[in-house]
This record gives C-alpha cells, structure tokens and sequence, in this order.
C-alpha cells in the first residue's frame, strides 16, 4: 500500500472528512484530495501532522508497517460503541486516555514508581446496582467509608488520587449528545482511571469525575471499560445520581437550609451561592441538586439559571474561583495531567532518564512551559517562607507540632 | 561539515538575541527540518504548526492575555510577564528572516531519514536507542539528518544525544554550553559575557546549571 492510499485510510479510520483535515492542517481542501490520489505529497511537518491527528505513528503512514492505531484497549473500546457513534474528537482523545495510561504504566516500571493504583474496588459486589435509590445509598456508603459525613467532598480530582484512581482530561468535543462526557477504563497495570471530557464546563467536568468514581468503585467488577454518553441506560441514571448525592448528599443539604433558616425552598439565589460555596460545586450543579430535591420551585430555578454566578458571588463577598470562568482547554495544559504522573516525569527528568524536549512532547506543552515546570524545586525556591512564618505562629501560639 | 540545528539551541538563542552569534559558532550551511520550522505552516492549528511557530504562538498568547487593571502585585508581575512574552515572540519570529536570507536552510528529508524519524517518534520506542519514552519530532529529525548526511547535530536534548550516541557512536555533536565556551575561545564574546548569554537563557526556562565558566 503506498503512502496516498494509507493517508486516505488513516484519515477514514480516524473519522474525519477531507473539510476537517485540511482545516486543522492550513491547507486547502483539494491539497488532502491531491495528497490522497497521489499526484502530491505532504511535507515532514504535514505527515507528522497528519499522524497526530489520526492517532497513528509516522511510521505507520510513510513506512511499511500494518496501519492501525497499535492500541488495543482504544480498538476494544471503539468496537464497543460502534466507531460510527462517537466523533473524530472523540476517537481522538480516547485514543490519547489510552496512550497516555500505556505510557504512565511504561515510564513508571522503567523508573521503579509506585503507581499505587486502585485495582479492586473495595465496594463492587457481583450484584449489580444500577436504580437511584441503590445510587444514593451507595453515595452515602462511600461518604461514610471516607469519613466525610455530611459535608463537602472538595477537590474530587484530589480525592481521587488518594484513593489510586488516575483522572487523565482531554478535549472529546463539546457536542455532548454525540460524545462522551467522560469514561472509566481499568487499565491493567495503571489500574482504575477516569477520563474527562475537557470541552466541557468546568463545573460539569467535576460531576463528571463523580460520575466516572461511580463506574469504577461499582462497575468495575463487571465491566473493563465504561463509556459515558447521554444516556438513559439504567448504569448512566446510577451514576448521574450517585455522582449528585456524592458531591452535595440530600441530607447535609436539607440541615444546611434547616441550620441557615433558608426555609422548606430557597426562593433567594444567594442561598444558592451559600450552599455552591460549602460544597464546592459549580453554581449549576448547585441548582441542578436543588431542583432535584425539590429544594426549589420550577419558576426560581428558571429565575435563578438568569443570574451571573461569579459576578453575584462577588457582590456577596465572595472571591472568585478561577474554576468558574468558562475556560477553555488550553487553560489546563499540564495540570490535566494526574500529580501522581507529574511527579514522576519530573523525578525522570531530575534524574536525566527523560529530557525536558521529550517529556514536553509527551505532555503536548512547549519546551519553555515544561522547562519551568522541571525546575521547579520543593526547597530553595526563592518563593517567600510563608510556610515558615506560619509554623512560627503556631509554636508562639502553644499548638504543639 | 554543515550543521543541522534543533529547537531547543535555536530558540534559546533566538530568545536572548544572540541568533547571529549561533550562526557564526555553526559551520555553515546551517539546516533546520522542516518539522522544527516551517516558513508556511501560519494558517495550521496549533497541533500541527512547527516547533519553533508553536513556540511563537506561545509567547503571543501569554504577550495578549487581559492584564486586571486594579494595579495590585498580581497585575504588575503580570504585566511584566506579559511584556516579556511579547518581546520573547518578537525575538523568535526572527526566524523568518533568517530564513528568507538564507541564513539558515529549511529541509526537508528523505525517504530513508523519515523512516528513522518514524522509528524514534515511536509511541513504544526500540529499547535499543536507549531512551524511556519516544523522542520529540523535532529532535528526531534532526538525529535523522545528522545521522544520514554525517552533518554536526546541534542540541541539547539528552534524549537525542543518547539515539545519536547508540545509532552513531562519536558523531560530532554541539550543546549550548560547548557553543558558549567556544564563543569566548573564538574571541567573539568574552568569557564574562558567554556566562551572561547562559544566564539569560536560563532566566527564559534553559534547564542547564553549570556556567559556561563557572571559575569566573
């Protein structure tokens, strides 16, 4: 097979049209179609280009080898959903969760690291839970199994690194009727990860991590991969709910309002403002909880999705959370990464097992921002000794270390 | 014997203004790969432009972010950040003109060097070329070239120097640090000033400690 046909292969293979390609190349349409039929070629920049976007080494487009993204895990779990059923972007970065866990597994047994990965949910039993009253009771277990009580959960991302899940994002595209908004895979040397759609807003992407905690921590005795498309399958309405009752629980919402005087329904968005900032939730997912636990009329919380949440916060007090603006993905660049896989790129960097040009190109950002990245050191920074300053405090204050 | 020169040699060098010192310390004819600068790939998304456009387009961004104007220590050091960038992109896009005078010489590879780039950028790379994770497109082409024609390879890439080292033991090879000293050897700067150029390119994110002439 020569080079035009495996181009007009790979890109088939890949999902996208001629249209797309040449839009995200810089050339004319007619330029793919020539390089395709043959009578032109692509530059080194162009192929390498080419093999980015379709998921496939150069070598596969200009040498001999057998054309195929060489991921098996993305194969399965493209043949799972039908190829057909999820977009370009989509295959794309499912096919780049995968790549990313096959090197995390790779570069940690070469650098002797623990990944210390979850590969046995400490919950899934061989019956399957899959109703909303199975849902919130295994919310409020896990709560419970994490000593959370009633209050807020804070950083899920955090949270689950400490419990050995990785949580990789990347851009699946934003049209969420045709994409997944997430998907859990239980790698088999990483072990439990969840994959987040960064297209996004952010405060989905949060209730998207709870959502995919669901999957892993009930799902995963039973299913090696999970895909979340919107859906109504009854595994889908499990963790939707799971992930609401995880993030803000019935109950320690319903004593917030008691203790606070709210009143059986919030009728004031500032209340709504109150409780998104205790649970650390978005503002709609705030809203989106109350409503479902009818904490909020229909015509408040038609009312209330008008209001500007970070401008209204603000004018109560409140400072901003950069987590609230609509970012878009370049914003996340390194931190989409797990810390855990941060940490050891820049030990194999430290340790001149990695070069800073390599490792930036793993990680898609510039040399310059990986760089800056590397150098950071946790001691002998010039950074300010706050952290000093307040260890004094503490002594001059009696609380013993 | 002509010198092909990577991304990270150029851009630090271009980021401290010192592109016509580079060029006096390389033999000439000086090659880039296309894949580390392409003189047309303006209109291609991010993903798909070359490294050093990439580079630009990075600075560019940080140069054009909102700076608040509420004049507190976060919008000055912003500020400062954002004047920085600026000017870093002002630097870097000289790579076009250094190009359309020919100073230096976008090439692009042959069959046999993509096969290599093709082998090096491998998402599992050959165990042989002794490197953990596979090398940046970039650097491949470059070890490609220098590897093929017998050219000098410019770099600064460990990763690279380790492929180069397995694929070509004793190739002759450049660092940043080894161009500097031999500025001040040459006479064209002075020792003083080779450390000030290396500290400057550390300022702007260069990874490498150890001056020039640490004794000074």
């Amino acid at each position: 097979m020569g080079v035009a046909e495996r181009l007009s292969e790979a890109r088939e293979l890949a999902g996208y049209s001629q249209e797309q390609v040449a839009a995200a190349l810089g050339v004319s349409r007619p330029m793919v179609t020539y390089w395709e039929g043959g009578s032109r070629s692509p530059n080194d920049r162009q192929l390498v280009g080419l093999s980015r976007l379709y998921g496939v080494d150069v070598a596969a487009l200009s040498g001999d080898d057998p054309l195929e993204r060489g991921q098996p895990a993305a194969d399965m779990m493209f043949r799972g959903v039908g190829e057909e059923q999820l977009p370009p972007e989509g295959r794309r970065g499912l096919g780049e969760f995968v790549d990313f866990l096959d090197t995390y597994a790779r570069l940690a047994a070469q650098m002797d690291f623990d990944i210390h990965g979850m590969r046995q949910s400490p919950f899934a039993k061989s019956s399957s839970f899959d109703t909303a009253d199975d849902a919130r009771r295994k919310a409020e277990e896990v709560r419970a199994h994490l000593r959370l009580g009633l209050g807020p959960v804070g950083d899920v991302d955090r949270l689950c690194d400490l419990l050995g899940i990785t949580v990789l994002r990347t851009q699946l595209g934003t049209d969420l009727s045709t994409t997944i908004s997430g998907a859990f895979f239980k790698h088999p040397k990483v072990g439990f990860a969840i994959l987040v759609n960064l297209d996004m807003t952010p405060g989905r992407r949060g209730f998207t991590v709870a959502h995919e905690l669901a999957h892993a921590l009930f799902h995963s005795d039973k299913e090696p991969y999970v895909l979340s498309f919107a859906t109504k399958d009854p595994r889908e309405r499990f963790a939707d709910t799971f992930a609401g009752e995880f993030l803000m629980p019935t109950e320690g919402v319903r004593r917030v309002m008691e203790e606070q005087g709210f009143g059986p329904k919030i009728t004031d968005p500032a209340d709504v403002i109150q409780l998104q900032r205790f649970y650390k939730v978005s503002y709609a997912t705030a809203l989106v909880r109350l409503r479902q636990a009818r904490s909020i009329k229909q015509e408040d919380f038609d009312r209330f999705k008008q209001i500007r949440p970070v401008i209204y916060a603000r004018s109560l007090g409140y400072e901003p959370d950069p987590e609230e603006f609509e970012q878009d993905a370049d914003h996340w660049r390194l931190r989409r990464y797990p810390p855990r896989f941060l940490r050891l790129l820049r030990l194999a960097i430290h340790k001149d097992r990695v070069s800073v040009p390599s490792a930036a190109k793993l990680v898609g950002v510039s040399i310059d921002e990986l760089a800056e990245f590397a150098a950071a050191a946790p001691v002998g920074t010039d950074e300010a000794p706050v952290s000093t300053r307040e260890l004094d405090e503490f002594e001059a204050t009696g609380v013993p270390a | 014997m002509p010198t092909v020169v990577d991304t990270v040699v150029l851009h630090y060098f271009l980021v401290v203004d010192r592109a016509a010192l580079l060029l006096e310390l390389l033999e000439a004819p000086v090659g880039v790969p296309r894949i580390v600068f392409d003189p047309d790939d303006g209109q291609a998304d991010d993903a798909m432009v070359s490294e050093l456009r990439r580079n630009i387009r990075y600075e560019q961004r940080i140069a054009d972010t909102a700076v608040p104007t509420n004049g507190d220590d976060t919008t000055r050091e912003l500020e400062s950040a954002r004047a920085t960038a600026q000017t870093r992109a002002v630097r870097l896009r000289a790579m076009d003109g250094l190009v359309t005078d020919g100073a230096i010489e976008v090439i692009d590879l042959t069959e046999d060097e993509l096969d290599l780039v093709g082998r090096l950028t491998a998402r599992e790379p050959d165990p042989s070329l002794g490197i953990l994770v596979a090398l940046d497109d970039g650097e491949a082409a470059c070890v490609a070239i220098a590897v093929a024609r017998g050219w000098t390879l410019a770099t600064d890439d460990g990763d690279a120097l380790r492929v180069l080292d397995h694929l070509a033991p004793d190739h002759p090879y450049d660092r940043i640090r080894r161009l500097l000293v031999r500025g001040a050897t040459d006479g064209l700067v002075t020792e003083a000033e080779a450390n000030e150029i290396h500290e400057e390119m550390t300022r702007a994110g260069f990874w490498d400690r150890v001056r020039p002439f640490p004794e000074r």
